[in-house]
């Protein structure tokens, strides 16, 4: 190859690669990381680690819990149930049965276990699955009187609390369906702000105790609180200041299907709420942070759920430096699920929190 | 540097002109076929994101530009550089996303979206040295065009 031939390779080398630097200057990876302008009240130290399990797949999510035991579903073997005692010494896999003719993309299944019974909800096909803990033998609950949904949570022996989509809206609604009373939106709770799909997105909670559910958008600072019926009881704000959902979506060929066009400002992660409180893990810095303990660990802020407001907030430690999938709190016991590790811990709130 | 035998028998470098025009047309075909697919799929890689409007109609029109220069044979080498460029931005582009990005989008279009990040990588590099060998093979060429022209 000739001098100049090289000279050329080279030259054009460091151009494509200036280029690319270009971007990533210009790109919000090299900026600092946003800091909201709201404060944290930080509880000091209230978790104290009770037991570690490996649970050797990264694919376990908590499906339940009791006084005695924990229920993991498994999203990639939804048929898969690991049952654990509560100080992590005893575990036991089961197989469930699924008395159906035909199943169609199974992972979709998502297992919810509230005894003496457990459900396995399908939104495709759609199905709601009911079976007895303890013969985990699942069969047809409401056959085909269930409308398409994204999520489902049981809220009784047999009704469901749904996020389905409204033609009438063009957007997610939930909505309410039981074995006697058919399928029923309620148009109410959630208002839509972009385009009625991703800027809906959120997580279903119910809080048994209460029969309340709670709904956590992902994109803005709201949380909905109704009744088991879907009566509004109250709106909810996280402490941050989003109340529009930042996302940019894009209606792709003839406008029939839209995805998102750029990350989007996703502020409420994992949730869970127990009897008397939400807990939001947080993906924005507050004002008042330390970087480096809010890198290390997941923050979770707590939210009081008689009222809603902001009670304060504590860290999840990164165990094993694994990322943080999914957690639960019943009374005052925590389960965490990092990676694959099922970690349990006590959470002191009560003493920490003067209301 | 010597060819194999039984690689005298093809013209090599017209292979290589071959596979850059297939890979090139069909890369820009499918993403124009699904330009709002493609633009909303590279607006996701936080690389581009603000800058996916352009850059969606950029890659294609380069590819295609490129396409052309390497059947006009007068621009046969600028053709095979600025494949080489291109495919090696490409290259340093997914192994940036693939070590620094916290999430990897997908964005690629076609029979091509089939395959993994680390595979596409390894297809990528393969492509930026074919574009290497084919300038290597046309210098050959045109000392042996050269060659024949002096004996005239």
């Amino acid at each position: 190859m000739k001098r100049k031939q090289v000279f050329i390779l080279i030259g054009g080398l460091v151009l494509s690669m200036g280029l690319l630097l270009a971007l990533y200057a210009f790109s919000p990876l090299s900026k600092e990381i946003y800091r909201a302008s709201f404060n944290r009240k930080f509880i000091p130290n209230p978790l104290t680690q009770k037991a570690v399990m490996d649970i050797e797949v990264n694919s376990f999510y908590i499906a339940g819990q009791t006084e005695d035991k924990i229920y993991l579903g498994n999203s990639t073997a939804p048929f898969h149930l690991l049952i654990t005692n509560r100080v992590l010494t005893d575990s036991q896999h089961i197989m469930l049965t699924v008395k159906m003719d035909s199943i169609m993309d199974p992972n979709r299944f998502r297992l919810t276990v509230d005894p003496p019974y457990f459900f396995l909800s399908h939104g495709v096909m759609p199905r709601q699955l009911r079976g007895k803990v303890g013969d985990w033998i699942a069969e047809d609950l409401l056959g085909v009187n269930t409308a398409y949904f994204v999520e489902s949570l049981p809220v009784g022996a047999s009704s469901f609390v749904l996020r389905s989509y409204s033609t009438s809206n063009k957007g997610y609604e939930l909505a309410k369906v039981t074995s006697t009373k058919p399928f029923q939106f309620n148009y109410d709770l959630l208002q839509k702000q972009v385009d009625g799909l991703f800027c809906l997105d959120g997580q279903l909670l119910y809080n048994k105790k209460l029969a309340q559910l709670v709904y956590l958008h992902y994109y803005r600072n709201e949380f909905v609180v109704a009744d088991s019926n879907l009566n509004l009881v109250y709106r909810g704000h996280t402490i941050d200041t989003f109340s529009r959902a930042r996302i940019k979506v894009a209606k792709i060929g003839d406008g029939n299907e839209s995805m998102l066009a750029a990350p989007p400002m996703q502020i409420n992660g994992i949730s869970c709420v127990s009897e008397k409180y939400l807990l939001v893990q947080s993906n924005l810095l507050a004002n008042n942070e330390d970087l480096e303990s809010f890198e290390n660990g997941s923050i979770v802020d707590v939210y009081d759920l008689a009222s809603g407001i902001y009670s304060g907030s504590f860290y999840i430690p990164r165990y094993k430096n694994e990322r943080l999938l999914d957690f639960e709190l019943l009374d005052n016991q925590m389960v965490v699920i990092s990676d694959h590790y099922l970690v349990t811990y006590e959470l002191n709130l009560n003493d920490q929190i003067k209301l | 540097m010597k060819l194999p035998k039984f690689l005298k028998r093809f013209n090599f470098l017209d292979i290589i002109i071959f596979l850059f025009v297939t890979l090139f047309v069909y890369a820009a075909t499918s993403k124009l076929m699904e330009y709002d697919l493609f633009k909303a799929q590279i607006g996701k890689s936080p690389l581009i994101m603000n800058h996916s409007e352009w850059i969606a109609w950029m890659v294609p029109t380069v590819e295609i530009a490129i396409s052309l220069a390497f059947i006009i044979p007068r621009l046969l080498l600028p053709a095979l550089y600025s494949s080489f460029f291109l495919m090696f931005m490409f290259t340093a582009y997914i192994a940036f996303i693939l070590t620094f990005s916290p999430y990897v989008p997908c964005s690629c279009g076609g029979i091509l979206s089939s395959m993994g990040w680390t595979e596409h990588l390894i297809f990528n590099i393969g492509f930026t040295l074919l574009a290497v060998v084919g300038i290597v093979l046309y210098n050959r060429q045109h000392k042996q065009d050269h060659v024949t022209v002096s004996f005239n």
